[in-house]
């Protein structure tokens, strides 16, 4: 009676690690939970800077004499 | 009893088996893991390696006046003239005025201290960037402030080159019709799209009307015009 329970409790433990090998392969062959990525990826990431602004100016320069009118 | 010994048997061949089995799964996550993470990387062959690349683009935002400067020098009106027309658009040389943006001679004598262009030319903005822009213009003085007298003129025209603002995206005033200049912050709208591009270009001429009876000095006036951009 004994070795059949612990017969058990091994069999129960083999098919929890079976399962949990399973869902590992799964997860890493089919993109879940952040197994997205191909191997070979090559990450870009793109986002705006803070700056949001550039601001030039140029200038406009004239100097106004008296002609020789007198004006 | 024989057979709950080999059942016993059976059972510990199935845990060794699945031991094994999620050994290896595991090992394997934890290379995929590196691959993704840019780890220390991990050989899967005595002759094979893995790199990781990995670039960031900012954006940049960033507009310029290639050509930033409009300087008549000094002049005066003719005599008996209500004003002088100087327009950069069309010519270097003054009407109704003695003004030449061509001559650079320094002396008291007019024409001299131009900008020293010899055909008409504006101010020419570029977007340096690596994004498109909204664009405004402004200036921080109007016709009466710039050129205190009888009906004064400040007004700018803009012309976009082959590339910079597509007619689509063009806004406010007319392309290549005088406006007067807009003081008021941030300025004009001019272009929804100002492309991002080595060739890209707006042209901005000026026309001023010189009233007779602005105050004369030897010192300059000047005036700016301020080009924002914005992320569009």
């Amino acid at each position: 009676m004994d070795k059949q329970k612990v017969v058990v409790v091994l069999l129960v433990i083999a098919i929890v690690m079976s399962v949990v090998s399973v869902v590992i392969n799964v997860a890493m062959n089919s993109g879940m939970s952040g197994f997205s990525l191909p191997r070979n990826t090559i990450t870009n990431y793109f986002y705006k800077a803070d700056t949001s602004q550039s601001n030039q100016a140029g200038s406009i320069g004239i100097t106004i004499l008296p002609n020789r009118s007198g004006q | 009893m024989s057979n709950d010994k080999n059942l016993m048997i059976v059972a510990v061949i199935a845990v060794v088996v699945s031991v094994i089995g999620l050994l290896t799964s595991m090992f394997a996550y934890s290379n995929y893991n590196d691959w993704l993470v840019g780890g220390a990387g991990v050989s899967y062959s005595p002759n094979q390696t893995t790199g990781i690349v990995n670039v960031t683009i900012v954006q940049n935002l960033v507009i310029n006046f290639s050509s930033d400067q409009i300087i008549w020098g000094i002049g005066s009106v003719d005599a008996n003239k209500q004003n002088a027309t100087l327009d950069s658009a069309t010519s270097v040389i003054a009407i109704n005025g003695n003004w030449n943006r061509s001559d650079t001679t320094v002396d008291a004598i007019p024409p001299g201290f131009g900008d020293g262009v010899t055909t008409p030319s504006g101010f020419v903005l570029k977007n340096i960037g690596n994004t498109n822009a909204n664009l405004y213009l402004r200036t921080n003085n109007n016709a009466t402030q710039f050129l205190p007298g009888t009906n004064p003129v400040y007004q700018y025209n803009v012309t976009s080159g082959a590339t910079g603002c597509a007619a689509a995206n063009q806004t406010g005033p007319t392309y290549g019709t005088y406006v007067d200049v807009n003081t008021t912050i941030p300025g004009t709208k001019v272009c929804n799209q100002f492309v991002f591009s080595p060739a890209s270009s707006l042209r901005i001429d000026i026309k001023l009307v010189v009233p007779y009876d602005v105050p004369t000095s030897n010192t300059p006036r000047t005036s700016n015009m301020i080009a924002t951009a914005e992320l569009s």
